[in-house]
């Protein structure tokens, strides 16, 4: 489902909301430094729909975390992330605290540790409400209750006063999301927001965060595994692989003719291309720990069409007269298809 | 089982002995209340009924997925089958033996028959102990096995998760959420068990390590023959892990039976808005559907609705519904449904939904 292109709040420049450039961070440990995401770009437009996925480890969390300061102290940013004009890498601890939860909001992949286990979900979420809109105890209250029945919490009121121990995953789940949205972010980054959800609430809260997206005009960056979460609520779609952007497109052109051949084996690994009682298809092999990252290309020692070439020095990433982005040097003769 | 080639597929279980009739696992009436307290004076102000009367069985070798609404008892069953928690009703027998009396030893020999692998990958492994410790646990509680030998078991181990030996110092912080959900599998192999219980084990993971856990789960079926209760939301990944499907919905298992059966002719109404909602990787078909959203309320299991649980958001909904809670009842096809359209009105008599509905399930194309 496409949304129309609204524009962001007033007053906010023409162009991308979110712009990223060359982000990469490292973390050091045991005297080792391991850069895990390494010069990353990607543009979030007003009121559309990012998508990211990838391999597990490439990075896609800690990318979206460094945009909102919540790394650890061991971890190093460098390059540029600019949201609605304003630098994002660098900010001080207190300009991050103003701006999060507020303007941009996050979902986490891990609902169980960011809420807290000592408060109800009724004091966390008026809480969010007060610290950046104030106002009275009974206003947010009341906020919060239709936050809860927005995100399907059956008896809102009577469940504000529980503890998080006592909702099952989805619903802490679902309590994350109602977090978030509760102070009308323009920008949501949900990392993995419906992964612990089943797909009839998955869909109700894909078709609420596309509501809020087309009366708010919030732009979303949506960290996900689920292909067919992709399909049907990004706009574009960014593949990571080991710490690297290796292709951005459009999703009907991601679907139907990937380029990069890592995309072509995270579309053949989907279950739906494969009778059952067959082995599901895979992409062979394991990717190399972030400190022993290849200089050249990261996914030669995976890929099929391998050749000498692609061993010897650092592949580019190279952006085509169609607007789209890949990172391969065989790009222009290779034919993928998403159905082997 | 044939494929389009004629070719026979190692879709079928292994065969249960043929003396076997008894399955590897019988749960019967299982049941767990948990009270809900509140005030300083923590006192018990409801109840919630988590699984409520949950009966299954599980052949040796057999997958068996459970698939369900969010908080619809799941996890809590898993919890229960490996006494994490205590049932407080019904039983559960593991080759014939009651679990629910065993004590100190007896227990945990029986837990070593049975591992679980959890929801939550970052709570579920120990932040201070390297992966070498965390896999090679189980030897070392068991068996009091030494370092080295401990130390080449989990490199085998980590090696089959696809991880390797490079891994072995590391800690569960330096992992991304999928790789920590590849430790976890890996510790649970580790004493080959007769039964796992995976509860969203490939949830965190990105397709094509899906793919290869789902595969080395169908590995360790087809060599070891351990049996798997298989928890997940993708409903496509669960017709393609599970033998047979069930399907939960405030506490209860609404139907059962053949993965096929279950997956593209559901004959329960719950069964066929859970399989018709999930999305399709392909946009085209996402674009030019309606995306199937339930109506109502999700139900409280502090209070669930009168009669059929399902009915204040059921479609097809009819009068006896809201007052008549509707038995099991045998699918043509050899599985099981709980729905009053199976057995009252113009009644479908265990033939699949859509033969009513015209829904069907929506296909990449
Ligand atoms: N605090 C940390 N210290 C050191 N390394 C870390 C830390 N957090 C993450 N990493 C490493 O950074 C890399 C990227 O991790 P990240 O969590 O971003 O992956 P991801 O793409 O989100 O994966 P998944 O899909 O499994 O969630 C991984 O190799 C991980 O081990
Ligand atoms: N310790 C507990 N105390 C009180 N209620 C609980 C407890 N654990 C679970 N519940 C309740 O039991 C019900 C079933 O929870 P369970 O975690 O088994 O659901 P689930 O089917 O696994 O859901 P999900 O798909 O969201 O993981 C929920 O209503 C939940 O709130
Ligand atoms: S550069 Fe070479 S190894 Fe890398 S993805 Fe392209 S073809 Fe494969
Ligand atoms: S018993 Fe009635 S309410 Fe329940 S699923 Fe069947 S038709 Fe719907
Ligand atoms: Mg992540
Ligand atoms: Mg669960």
């Amino acid at each position: 489902m496409s949304t129309p292109s609204t524009p962001g709040a007033a007053g906010a420049p023409t162009g991308p909301l979110l712009e990223v450039t060359d982000l990469s961070v490292s973390f050091t440990a045991h005297k080792q430094t391991a850069k895990v995401v390494d010069q990353v770009s990607f543009a979030v437009q007003p009121g559309k729909t990012l998508g990211i996925v990838g391999e597990s480890g490439s990075g896609k969390t800690v990318s979206s975390l460094a945009l909102v300061g919540l790394l650890p102290r061991t971890a190093t940013i460098t390059g540029s992330a600019r949201f609605a004009g304003q630098e994002l890498v660098g900010m001080t601890t207190r300009q991050q605290r103003e701006i999060r939860g507020n303007d941009i909001s996050v979902i986490f992949q891990e609902p169980m540790t960011s809420l807290d286990p000592v408060f109800t979900v009724g004091n966390q979420l008026t809480e969010a409400y007060r610290n950046h809109q104030g106002g009275s105890k009974k206003d947010a209250m009341a906020r919060a209750e239709e936050m809860l029945r927005l995100v399907g919490i059956p008896e809102p009121r009577k469940r504000l006063a529980e503890y998080p121990h006592a909702f099952s995953g989805g619903m802490r789940q679902r309590v994350m999301i109602a977090l978030a949205l509760i102070n009308s972010p323009r920008l949501l980054i949900a990392d993995e927001p419906t992964t612990a959800l089943d797909v009839t609430i998955q869909s109700q809260i894909l078709e609420l965060l596309q509501e809020l997206q087309q009366e708010m005009g919030m732009a979303i960056l949506f960290v996900t595994h689920d292909l067919g979460v992709v399909a049907s609520v990004c706009d574009e779609v960014s593949v990571m692989y080991a710490g690297q952007v290796v292709e951005q497109a459009s999703i009907d052109e991601f679907f139907a003719h990937p380029r990069h051949p890592y995309s072509e084996g995270l579309l053949r690994s989907m279950p739906h291309s494969v009778p059952k009682g067959e082995r599901l298809r895979m992409i062979p092999g394991t990717v190399p720990i972030p400190s022993r990252f290849p200089t050249s290309c990261r996914f030669a020692g995976r890929c099929p069409y391998a050749q000498e070439a692609c061993s010897a020095a650092p592949i580019p990433l190279e952006q085509l007269d169609d607007g789209r982005v890949v990172r391969c040097i065989r790009h222009r003769e290779l034919v993928m298809e998403a159905r082997p | 089982m044939t494929d389009a080639n004629g070719a026979t597929t190692p879709a079928a279980p292994p065969a249960t002995p043929a003396d076997g009739a008894a399955p590897l696992l019988r749960v019967r009436d299982l049941e767990k209340v948990f009270p809900i307290k509140k005030g300083l004076l923590r006192r018990t102000v409801a109840h919630v009924r988590a699984v409520d009367g949950v009966s299954f069985d599980i052949a040796r070798g057999e997958v068996l997925g459970l698939v369900g609404e969010s908080g619809s008892g799941k996890s809590t069953t898993g919890r229960l089958l490996l006494r994490l928690i205590e049932p407080t009703g019904g039983s559960i027998e593991l080759e014939g033996k009651e679990l629910r009396d065993l004590e100190g030893e007896d227990l945990r020999a029986v837990r070593r028959d049975m591992q679980m692998v959890f929801q939550d990958p970052y709570s579920s492994l120990d932040p201070l102990a390297p992966v070498a410790d965390i896999v090679g646990e189980p030897f070392q509680v068991h068996f009091n096995m030494p370092r080295k030998e401990r130390d080449e078991k989990v490199v085998k181990l980590l090696e089959q998760v696809g991880l390797s030996a490079q891994h072995l110092r590391r800690f569960p912080a330096e992992f991304s959420g999928g790789q920590r959900q590849r430790i976890a599998v890996a510790r649970a192999l580790a004493l080959e068990p007769k039964l796992i219980v995976a509860d969203e084990p490939v949830s965190a993971l990105d397709m094509s390590t899906q793919s290869q856990v789902v595969n080395l789960l169908s590995d360790l079926r087809d060599r070891l023959g351990v049996a798997l209760l298989f928890i997940a939301h993708d409903l496509s990944i669960v017709h393609h892990a599970s033998d047979r499907i069930a399907v939960m919905y405030l506490g209860g298992i609404v139907e059962v039976g053949d993965a096929d059966d279950v997956y593209s002719r559901p004959c329960h109404p719950y069964s066929e808005a859970l399989i018709s909602a999930a999305p399709v990787p392909d946009p085209e078909v996402e674009r030019t559907r309606r995306r199937i959203v339930l109506e109502g309320d999700p139900p409280s299991p502090l209070d669930p609705p009168s009669g059929c649980r399902y009915h204040p958001r059921c479609a097809y909904a009819m009068d006896i519904c809201s007052q008549v809670a509707p038995e099991p009842t045998p699918t043509l096809a050899g599985g099981e449904v709980a729905c009053h359209l199976h057995t009252s009105g113009p009644t479908l008599a265990g033939r699949p939904l859509a033969e009513m509905s015209g829904v069907t399930i929506p296909e990449p194309g």
